[in-house]
């Protein structure tokens, strides 16, 4: 009688161990090819300036492929302009963290143009920034033209503000995406 | 007959010579002893429902209960075991002697503290269900800032986690009904996956009882046991809540009943709903969450001698987090800390947006529990647990619906356990224990993948004669762990391998029948955990950049703690004092320059070891006053020292003084049992504080008034209703313990209407 139970008890107890084991098999965590983990990152911002009147293009970047912390970034370039000159301006947001597949998060930003804006502001460098894009409502920020005046010596900080529903043409609400300052010099 | 399906003993108990019958007031003068030791029970409490009259046995296990004619309903409290409800009849004055069998009860047996012989037992560090259920609109951690020397780590308002004398994270244990609760500990922002809806008690264990758990736990062990009364009857029981902060509404079933005499059932299930909170001037946005548990326990007794449990339960939350909170780089915290941007009024949703966390967590225990002979039982333990964790921030550029960051934990454990009571005073338990634990993670980089084994082994051993208890106990145990991760399309492995022992020796003298004292010592020892050595990136919500290190040592600790308890009539009086040395502590320390990023500027902390020092003393006084006054008192006080640095280390809790009026009525018209509570809570200003080492110095301290009434309507004797307010003068405040303290006041007036109905 005694034995009787406790066989029924080790049934009871293997099957329910067996049950446990079954639902763990299920997802195999011995899997040791795990996923990349591709991660959502903005490594580069791109400043693609051309001079209206000689027609020259000029690149400029922040490069920090490894995203936040990590690496130092890899380039943070000056921006060098001539004095009394209109540039027409193009601000271009990138995932470069692959190489094999860069993302271009600019046409996100387009996608969602009512979110976001970017603001250039200059600081000690002679130059006047007019945004000329909008997202319809508000002004949007990826387009400009930058008009410089006399030499002087400075700096430009590039932000992109996600606004989710709070977006009122000012740069103050919201999560800070992207904030570069890149130094600046007008020749 | 409504009293007997009220509530259950499943308790031997042995009337001698009761009579007939007249229409008066008696005497029950009884022994209280345990049935397999014969030993006396003393301190126990011994309650006659009927007549709102209570005593406590003395250091001989007797006591005197005055009783009415007829049926009386009798409670018995004995730290140790389960409250347990006994109907009487009385006709005459009647001497008795009432066995408790702990091992007979086993059906209920809740791990240790069904072990009688626990070595300190102290009522400061426990709560009951009472206590529980009606905060139970809380996260579970919150409700554990009753105890005194307990307070919780918050991020935001909804998501919390315990602190043990400073000591939080992987240092403090969570046994959800003997299993180690393991979701991602090591992250401030993840709260304890358990629904304080199916909790019976909960206990803070140090000292030796804790090595059968664990020998890493430098703050201590909370035991979280369940709730399980399953008799003959068919009981269920319905809890609901609303809070109108928040709009919280809360219900929580359960049914339970033997099967057959041997089968036992349970099950229980919690839903959770709660909109936007607010503090006292603004709406809190994205506050809101949601939760849904159940569980089911089945207990099974083929002989007198095998008991078989089963306990499997489902945890699902989604917290909103307050939305302010992810903010993009240091200029924004700092224009939020300077309060350039005031806070909007903001209003009142149930919708959770972006950024939210998505939890399940999945429970399964299998014990088994055989007894050889009445001093000697065996035990055998299965747990399985998963825990999702899924981390939506507040947007992703490309694929908008999936987590920025998402967590598979899988641990199993086995432990077998060997319980033998020798002649002469001597308990020994023995066993092994073994962990097997796989992390995988998908999207943004916070920890890496792992794979851990640990095995252990662990005695304890308990004498007592006379007035002396003696407990002393090891546990020694290897780690192997092995951390991968992808760089650069190679899958790059970090194996780790520790070995230590920890041990633990306590000596408990009473003193007197009023005076009791007790010493422990103690050595632990807890590797470093992954993101103490992986960590690197940005925290969302932190605005920080933090860096593990592999080169971390094990964390050492040597405690010592002293406790003293007096109890004397209407005075209960219990003191704590500790001192515990950390070698190797492991804490954030602030990196300079701040990061440069595409972000903008980031503040950098890396993991570094110290020695720290941690003293306190921890403090509970309950006095009855005349006219069914009570004054409760609780201070818990903890300084710490850094003995390498000159520097404070930061988020340590700041004193806190809890005083409380009771005021109890037996009966009043329709209503029974009613208490009504007023504390005042006085948390100070954390002044042990290096000027520049956060973003934001510790806020000032603060005063909040709090009040609650529980009442059972007498009428329908299972009807209890409770009412409580919190922050009743609707207090602007920020704690420094909460992490969202940078960002928003801590929650205004908040108001809670609860029944609970049993039938």
């Amino acid at each position: 009688m005694k034995t009787k139970s406790n066989l029924k008890a080790i049934l009871f107890l293997g099957s329910f161990m067996a049950l446990a084991i079954s639902i763990n098999s299920c997802k195999d965590p011995e899997n040791p090819t795990p996923p990349t983990n591709e991660e959502e990152l903005i490594t580069t911002l791109k400043v693609e300036l051309t001079d209206t009147l000689s027609g020259q293009k000029l690149n400029y970047f922040f490069r920090d492929l490894d995203g936040e912390g990590g690496n130092a970034p890899s380039q943070w370039d000056t921006i060098k302009l001539s004095n009394s000159s209109f540039y027409k301006v193009s601000i271009k947001f990138l995932n470069e963290s692959n190489s094999n597949a860069v993302q271009d998060i600019t046409q996100e930003i387009l996608a969602e143009q009512a979110d976001h804006i970017v603001c250039s502001t200059p600081q000690g460098v002679n130059t006047i920034i007019t945004v000329t894009d909008t997202d319809g409502t508000y002004k949007l920020g990826l387009a400009s033209t930058w008009k410089t005046t006399t030499p002087s010596i400075g700096n430009i900080t590039i932000i992109l503000k996600h606004q989710p529903g709070i977006k009122n043409g000012s740069c103050d609400p919201g999560e800070t995406d992207v904030q570069v300052t890149f130094p600046t010099v007008i020749k | 007959m409504l009293l007997k399906t009220k509530i259950l003993s499943v308790l031997l108990l042995m009337l001698f010579g009761l009579t007939k019958a007249y229409s008066q007031n008696y005497e029950l003068k009884g022994i209280l002893k345990d049935s397999v030791t014969n030993e006396v029970l003393a301190y126990a409490t011994v309650y006659n429902i009927t007549l709102s009259k209570g005593t406590q046995t003395i250091a001989d296990g007797s006591f005197i209960l005055e009783t009415s004619n007829g049926k009386n309903l009798i409670k018995i409290d004995h730290i140790g075991c389960d409250t347990k409800f006994l109907t009487l009849n009385f006709s005459k004055n009647t001497d008795t002697v009432i066995y408790m069998a702990h091992h007979q009860h086993e059906l209920e047996d809740v791990i240790i503290v069904a072990e009688k012989n626990k070595l300190i037992q102290l009522e400061k560090d426990r709560l009951k269900y009472d206590d529980i259920v009606i905060s139970g609109s809380k996260p579970i951690a919150s409700i554990l800032d009753k105890m005194p020397g307990v307070s919780s780590l918050k991020t935001g308002f909804t998501i919390a986690k315990p602190m043990i004398q400073g000591m939080y994270g992987s240092r403090v244990i969570v046994l959800n009904n003997g299993l180690k609760q393991e979701g991602q500990q090591w992250g401030q922002e993840h709260g304890l996956e358990i629904d304080p809806y199916n909790t019976g008690q909960i206990t803070l264990v140090k000292g030796a009882e804790a090595l059968r758990y664990t020998g890493d736990a430098i703050g201590g062990i909370l035991l979280i046991e369940p709730l399980y009364n399953a008799d003959d009857t068919l009981k269920m029981s319905m809890t609901t809540a609303f809070t109108d902060n928040g709009r919280q509404g809360n219900l929580s079933v359960s049914a339970e009943k033997l099967l057959t005499k041997k089968l036992g059932l349970r099950l229980q299930g919690t839903y959770k709903k709660a909109g936007n909170l607010n503090t006292p001037d603004y709406y809190l946005p994205n506050t809101g969450f949601e939760e849904l548990n159940g569980s089911l326990t089945l207990k099974w007794q083929p002989s007198k001698h095998s008991i078989f449990e089963v306990f499997s339960s489902i945890y699902n939350n989604k917290p909103g987090i307050l939305s302010t909170s992810h903010i993009g780089n240091l200029t924004d915290l700092q224009k939020i800390i300077d309060n350039e941007t005031t806070p909007e009024k903001g209003s009142f949703t149930y919708t959770i947006a972006r950024p939210y966390q998505q939890i399940n967590h999945f429970l399964n225990k299998a014990k088994w529990k055989y007894e050889i002979s009445p001093s000697l039982n065996l035990e055998a333990v299965y747990g399985f647990q998963i825990n999702k964790r899924k981390e939506f921030d507040s947007h992703n550029y490309f694929n908008k619906t999936a987590p920025s960051l998402d967590f598979t934990l899988h641990t199993h454990q086995l432990d077998f356990v060997i319980n033998k009571t020798f002649k002469k005073g001597f308990f020994l338990k023995t066993g092994l224990n073994g962990y097997y634990q796989t992390n995988t993670y998908i999207g943004r980089f916070f920890i890496p993948n792992y794979k851990k084994s640990e095995v252990y082994q662990f005695a304890l051993l308990r004498y007592k004669k006379n007035r002396h208890e003696l407990e002393v106990g090891y546990r020694a145990g290897a780690i192997n762990l092995d951390a991968y991760k992808w760089v650069n399309n190679v899958i790059v492995h970090y194996p780790f391998e520790y070995r230590g022992i920890s041990w633990q020796a306590g000596w408990l003298y009473k003193i007197s029948t009023d005076w009791q004292t007790a010493l422990q010592i103690g050595r632990v020892w807890r590797n470093p955990n992954i993101s103490e050595q992986f960590s690197e990136g940005l925290h969302h919500g932190a605005a920080a950049i933090e860096y593990g290190n592999k080169n971390l040592k094990p964390e050492n600790a040597v405690s010592i703690n002293g406790t003293l308890k007096y109890r004397h009539n209407k005075t209960l009086f219990e003191t704590e004092v500790f001192v515990k040395q950390v070698k190797n502590y492991i804490y954030l320390r602030p990196k300079f320059p701040p990061e440069l990023t595409i972000r903008g500027a980031f503040p950098a902390f890396e993991y570094v070891q110290t020695d720290a020092l941690f003293a306190g003393v921890d403090l509970l006084l309950n006095q009855q006053l005349p006219q069914n006054f009570s004054f409760i008192e609780k201070v818990s006080i903890l300084n710490v020292y850094d003995q390498k640095y000159t520097t404070y280390i930061n988020g340590i809790p700041p004193y806190r003084l809890n005083h409380s009026l009771v005021y109890k009525m037996a009966k009043f018209k329709w209503l029974s049992n009613s208490a009504v509570t007023f504390s005042m809570v006085q948390v100070l200003k954390q002044k042990r504080y290096t000027e520049g080492s956060d973003y934001m110095p510790p806020p000032e301290g603060y005063v909040l008034l709090n009040a609650a009434f529980t009442t059972n309507v007498s009428r329908y004797k299972n009807l209890l209703v409770f009412l409580s307010a919190d922050n009743i003068l609707n207090v602007s405040y920020r704690d420094y313990l909460n992490r969202f303290r940078y960002y928003a006041d801590e929650t205004g007036r908040m108001m809670a209407l609860g029944i609970n109905i049993k039938f």
